[in-house]
């Protein structure tokens, strides 16, 4: 699993309009090196590859719900939304009266924050520094 | 296809498993031949590396977010040699009497399970860890609920050797955990017994089973051939634990002659929650659950206990995003956690069913009740952290990412109802149960007293899919014991 790349399962455009929803939900993904980006969506793409197809698709149309929707109610897409008029369509899906839409934005959220939080590195950088000997650590 | 033949046939190896096939080795000697077959591998021990993303999808089903059919809870369940006790936090209660009541389960006496529980917390090494490898963690919890005269009480743990890698829900890099993988799996197959990891059952039918052999490309390979197989067994035993026994089940066509089959499905759903100190504390070093309180469990359907996640299990289980989602995470070292067990009633509605290519789906509604008990936990949460001196908290229902340790008087107007939404709260279970309860009769249960399959003399289960309502504590020594009983019943038979 480590050795091999997993297939791509998201299109250039849906990567990008990640990109900028991860910039919304994480700000520190502004940020990310070349290389923490393809780490990025090598977890996400190994995440997705092992879910089913019908699963993948569904996260699809969200993200096309989640990039176009706003057009309607905020005035233009998520994307191109400025500052605290992005967060309040954000939290529009996060608070829906509608369960699916509450769902489809907890998954997408969800898979933002396993490619970022779950990078090693990132880890360490948050404090979170385990050791296998923790007790040691307790009477240091 | 190849063709094999066993006395014995027993599907998973997790806490029921395992228990069954370290009984039924001592018929080895009596020339009894007995296969446990384990849909996941066997880790080689240089493979517990304690990276997050890593054991997730080693040891867990689908990572350990596997999602109810409404996708507003995940499920955390392990495929692994020694099942979900490689990845639990070892905590060891014994089920209470009251509980075992509420089961009304003819012929399961209480005298009965408790003799077979201590059995297995003591050969566990079950003991409460020694205050010096306590961490600030669990010792703010613990003082918190003594100030504000919540009964708290340690939990007994089943280690050895335990350094305090703070690791347990990611399989213990130090083996010190006391799991079926460490204990009744390595005897059971020193008395003989074959242990057939990276094995999956497809279907049970009579008196034989159709098995893939795969191996992940991590772990230990199978000890037999990849292909299909059908083994023949004069019984089979079904103990791929609540989700995959029902199915497994379903997909052989029992579902028909059993309406209760994959029914009354129950699983403690769970928030993690968490207040920020602020200076860091010892959090993540040492054992990472020590403590439970169950002042709040018959009045408001909840326990709490301590616990410690990872960054992220933690991101996930936060309600918001942005900036101040980012900064409390960049509070790890800061931050004291709280999980908050739901006890949820049976409900036939709630259930196990299969997919047409016969893969499992839980149909599971959070219901009223369950969301108010989580609604209510997340305001005793926040006395708790405030009480133990922190300086802010995290609720998930809360009108606000933060609430400031000077509004702590505010609770009530800052935590409301309308926020405690499911899909937008995330929700998580690790206790899953039922789906082929014990029971009088095959109207109303699945299996009776012993674990035998009403009707079906020959198929036996042993797991918690045989749990008639939730355990109320975490389950894994009731389901031992239970398991322990199937196995003396099958014991006895195959001697008499």
């Amino acid at each position: 699993m480590e050795t091999t790349a997993p297939p791509r399962l998201l299109s250039g455009r849906q990567r990008t309009f990640v990109t900028a929803l991860g910039h919304a939900l994480v700000p520190q993904t502004r940020g990310l090196s070349a290389e923490r980006q393809a780490r990025f969506f090598e977890i996400i793409d190994t995440m997705l590859a092992t879910r089913p197809r019908h699963m993948v698709r569904l996260l699809k149309i969200f993200l096309v719900v989640l990039r176009w929707f706003p057009l309607l109610r905020f005035g233009g897409r998520l994307d191109r939304l400025e500052g605290e008029r992005q967060k309040e369509a954000l939290r529009w899906f996060q608070d829906s009266p509608w369960v699916s839409i509450r769902t489809g934005f907890w998954g997408v959220k969800t898979l933002v924050f396993m490619g970022y939080y779950a990078q090693p590195d990132v880890a360490a950088e948050l404090g979170y520094t385990p050791s296998h000997a923790g007790n040691d650590q307790l009477r240091a | 296809m190849p063709e094999l033949a066993f006395d014995v046939v027993i599907i998973g190896s997790g806490a029921g498993g395992g228990a069954v096939a370290r009984e039924l080795s001592r018929l080895c000697k009596a020339g009894k031949r007995i296969a446990v077959l384990e849909w996941g591998p066997r880790l080689r021990e240089e493979e517990f590396t304690g990276r997050e993303l890593d054991m997730a999808s080693k040891l867990y089903v689908d990572a350990g977010g596997f999602l109810t059919r409404d996708k507003t809870m995940t499920l955390a369940f392990a495929k692994q040699y020694g099942g979900s006790t490689v990845v639990y936090t070892g905590t060891s209660l014994t089920l209470q009497k009251k509980t075992l009541e509420s089961w009304s389960v003819p012929g399961l006496a209480h005298d009965d399970l408790l003799r077979r529980s201590q059995k297995y917390l003591k050969e566990n090494n079950v003991h409460k860890l020694e205050p010096e490898y306590l961490n600030d963690n669990n010792r703010l919890f613990h003082a918190a609920c003594q100030k504000l005269g919540y009964r708290v009480e340690q939990f007994p743990i089943n280690v050895k050797g335990c350094r305090g890698a703070g690791l347990c829900n990611l399989g213990c890099p130090n083996a010190a955990k006391r799991g079926t993988n460490r204990v009744q799996l390595p005897e059971a197959e020193r008395n003989g017994v074959t242990v057939v990891t990276n094995c999956r059952v497809d279907t049970i039918d009579d008196r034989s089973v159709r098995a893939t052999v795969k191996n992940p490309g991590f772990g230990e390979p199978s000890p037999w051939p990849e292909g299909d197989y059908r083994i023949r067994a004069e019984i089979v035993v079904d103990c791929a634990a609540a989700v995959n026994s029902p199915a497994l089940l379903l997909r052989s066509g029992l579902g028909e002659k059993l309406p209760a089959l994959g029914r009354y499905f129950t699983a403690h759903p769970a928030l993690i929650l968490v207040g920020q100190h602020g200076r860091p504390i010892t959090n993540y070093f040492g054992h990472p659950k020590s403590y439970y309180c169950d002042e709040f469990a018959a009045s408001k359907g909840f326990l709490l206990e301590t616990c410690m996640y990872f960054p992220f299990v933690t991101a996930k289980n936060l309600t918001g995003f942005g900036a101040e989602h980012s900064a409390l995470l960049r509070q790890l070292d800061r931050l004291q956690m709280i999980l908050v067990l739901a006890l949820d009633a049976p409900r036939a509605e709630n259930r196990v069913l299969i997919d047409r290519n016969g893969e499992p789906i839980v149909d599971y509604t959070l219901s009223v009740p369950v969301l108010e008990s989580l609604f209510e936990s997340m305001k005793v949460s926040a006395q708790i952290f405030f009480a133990a001196g922190a300086e802010r908290v995290h609720a998930p229902a809360g009108s606000k990412f933060f609430i400031e340790r000077a509004e702590q008087d505010r609770l009530d107007d800052l935590i409301v109802r309308e926020k405690m939404l499911a899909g937008r709260v995330s929700i998580t279970s690790a206790h899953l149960m039922g789906g082929c309860r014990m029971g009088r009769d095959a109207d109303r249960s699945v299996c009776d007293s012993w674990g035998r399959v009403h009707g079906t003399e020959w198929l036996y289960v042993a797991d918690a899919s045989l749990f008639p309502g939730c355990a109320a504590i975490n389950p894994y020594v009731t389901i031992m014991a239970l398991a322990d009983r199937v196995a003396e019943g099958i014991s006895k038979r195959m001697l008499a």
